[in-house]
């Protein structure tokens, strides 16, 4: 993908991240 | 939380991603960012205006980024803010706000575990499980006040920048930056623990070029210290085309 695709939506706003989603991140990929 | 190790031919890696916008929605409602905006647009930094945080996975050829920039926004406290994929169709005016430039660095397990646990929680003062120095959640945005103070002050620290730097100068710098924090701010931090506790290699005059962007404190520009970590080269790459870039859950 192309650096300029990779867009912040709502900097404003906060998103919540959880510990499943960055688990999942690491155990789950596949390059 | 403790990371898996990465397997074999991966490394993790810390993006520093920086982001150009035409014009910041915000901008027409906030008088602190409707300044900085147009200061920006005049001096010639506004490919550089937004910087922030992602981790991800690197092999020889690819980085695979978790979907979120960890950083500082004028009107919010620091922390997640999701990293969509644009398309043509998007009408949205939130999406004017694009990657430009990105410089990528490897850290060991250790660090990276630390920096992805301290990211992910929420700023108490005397908290036992956050590590000093690392960005972490819920630091305030400076005021206009403060960052015109901080930029008048860094003129006149302007010749000190070959001083050498001690201790206590760069804690009394890090001590500000748990209060209030900008963007750049955010990323100088944890470039610094990290140099402070070598998980970065770099030279005695480049420890000294990039300690020395403390004096401007929430003055400090994206672009400002964009232009100083492409001058590192060998640790701090920048992006380039021969490597793929993938956006986790977004292919």
């Amino acid at each position: 993908m192309n650096l300029e695709k990779m867009r912040l939506k709502t900097p404003e706003k906060l998103d919540f991240v959880s510990v499943t989603s960055i688990m999942d991140f690491f155990e789950s990929y596949d390059l | 939380m403790i990371l898996p190790q990465p397997r074999h031919n991966e490394k993790y890696v810390i993006v520093i991603m920086f982001y150009s916008a035409e014009d910041i929605p915000i901008a027409q409602s906030n008088l602190t960012a409707y300044l900085i905006q147009t200061f920006e647009n005049i001096s010639g930094k506004s490919k550089h205006r937004h910087v922030g945080l992602s981790f991800g996975i690197i092999n020889y050829k690819t980085i695979r980024l978790f979907e979120y920039d960890f950083s500082c926004w004028n009107g919010r406290n620091s922390g997640a803010t999701s990293i969509s994929k644009y398309n043509r169709d998007d009408k949205d005016s939130h999406m004017l706000i694009c990657a430009s430039d990105a410089i990528y660095f490897e850290l060991n397990h250790h660090t990276y575990n630390n920096l992805v646990n301290n990211l992910i929680l929420v700023h108490r003062r005397g908290d036992s499980n956050e590590i000093p120095g690392l960005p972490v959640n819920n630091i305030e945005y400076p005021s206009l006040p403060m960052i015109l103070s901080d930029y008048c002050k860094s003129f006149c620290n302007i010749f000190m920048k070959t001083l050498e730097w001690k201790i206590k100068d760069i804690e009394l710098c890090l001590d500000q930056n748990i209060k209030f924090s900008q963007c750049s701010q955010y990323v100088l931090g944890l470039i610094i623990h990290c140099i402070r506790h070598n998980a970065i290699a770099v030279s005695a005059k480049q420890k000294n070029e990039i300690f020395s962007l403390l004096f401007a404190k929430t003055a400090l520009h994206p672009h400002v210290l964009f232009k100083i970590l492409k001058k590192t080269g060998r640790c701090f790459v920048l992006l380039d085309k021969t490597r793929k870039l993938i956006l986790s859950g977004k292919k």
